[in-house]
């Protein structure tokens, strides 16, 4: 229960931190603040979890268990698989295509909006569009893909490729059709 | 707690792998209800496996006589919640990525490059948009009057919810980027 406990103490850190380094740093990459602010808080479970007493001063003993080995490994999974779930939360509500479109319908006249006009909200100046204008550059940054000079093409790297069989293979072992 | 711990695990891989057999057999367009399905079917199981399944080694069993019963139960079935929230995650990283669906679409053609404009034309922006309304109207989210999109309660919560967490974040949504 210990380690449970101090693990809520150390997402609840995690979440602040996070917020208080986006404040200041107003980052271009959130999965990188997020993992460098988790790496930050894993120590910190571990010394919060050593420096504390087994009991905490308050459980009873019967919700104790005997192996503090075993606890603390626990909560560090218990964190780990709840900081997923707030990073998920994050790319999936803040980030997320399906939420923009809905906010973006939020924020017209009187609430609703047609097709078109959502279309519009994902459409630069000059008519190119933010989701692929946005991403091949990303992608091309971060080395998945590579845009050849000559013909303007881009190809998987190395380590996209690797990336996009693992995505390919997940596809098929959960029988999804292409999605996106 | 280990024995919780364990049944936790097994219960939730068992029901994973079984409700993903069950959908080669036969597909959903929406998987969130079977998902959610398998998982309340499972529930029982926790307590069943928990009671009834012998601990792996002596030392669990051991340690089970010092620790209260009960709460043995309550992590057991804290860890199948988080498990089951851990792989819906999963599954949507995985079935409604974009950059993993451009990533697949460039491996499918990896003899050869392709262009932006191809790659706009295998999955255009117009698709998107419209597969997703389409999908957020099923789901409840979203209706459709009158060539207008307007939100339902769930919608409109959901996008207060974005703007708030994108204020605490100081983040940009999708169509704010660039």
């Amino acid at each position: 229960m210990k380690g449970l406990l101090i693990s809520l103490l150390a997402l609840a850190g995690f979440v602040l931190t996070s917020a208080g380094a986006a404040w200041c740093f107003r980052p271009r990459r959130y999965l990188k603040l997020f993992a460098i602010t988790f790496l930050l808080w894993i120590p910190i479970y571990f010394v919060l979890y050593r420096a504390t007493p087994p009991d905490l001063c308050f459980l009873p003993s019967a919700w104790m268990c005997t192996d503090q080995r075993v606890d603390m490994l626990y909560g560090f999974v218990v964190f780990a698989l709840n900081w997923h779930s707030v990073v998920d939360s994050f790319t999936g509500i803040i980030g997320g295509f399906s939420v923009a479109l809905l906010v973006a319908t939020r924020n017209s006249p009187a609430q609703q909006t047609t097709t078109t006009a959502l279309i519009a909200n994902f459409k630069l100046e000059d008519g190119a569009d933010r989701i692929y204008n946005w991403r091949l550059p990303e992608l091309e940054r971060l080395g998945y893909v590579v845009r050849t000079a000559g013909d303007g093409t881009y190809r998987l790297t190395a380590k996209g490729r690797w990336v996009a069989r693992i995505a390919w293979f997940a596809k098929r072992s959960l029988n999804l059709s292409v999605g996106g | 707690m280990v024995h919780g711990l364990l049944v936790a695990v097994i219960v939730s891989l068992v029901w994973i792998v079984l409700q993903n057999l069950v959908m080669h057999v036969h597909p959903m367009e929406n998987r969130f209800k079977p998902m959610v399905l398998g998982y309340l079917l499972s529930f029982p199981f926790v307590f069943v496996f928990y009671r009834w399944l012998p601990p792996v080694t002596n030392s669990i069993a051991n340690t089970m006589e010092h620790e209260a019963w009960m709460m043995g139960l309550f992590h057991a079935y804290l860890l199948h919640l988080l498990l089951f929230f851990f792989y819906v995650q999963c599954f949507y990283h995985v079935e409604r990525s974009v950059t993993l669906r451009i990533l697949v679409e460039l491996l499918q053609h990896a003899g050869q490059g392709v262009s932006l404009a191809g790659l706009q034309q295998q999955y255009s922006l117009e698709d998107m948009i419209s597969n997703r309304l389409e999908v957020m109207r099923d789901r409840g989210l979203v209706s459709f009057q009158n060539g207008q999109w307007r939100l339902q309660f769930n919608g409109r919560l959901l996008a207060q919810v974005a703007m708030a967490g994108a204020w605490l974040f100081q983040a940009k949504h999708q169509h704010e980027r660039m």
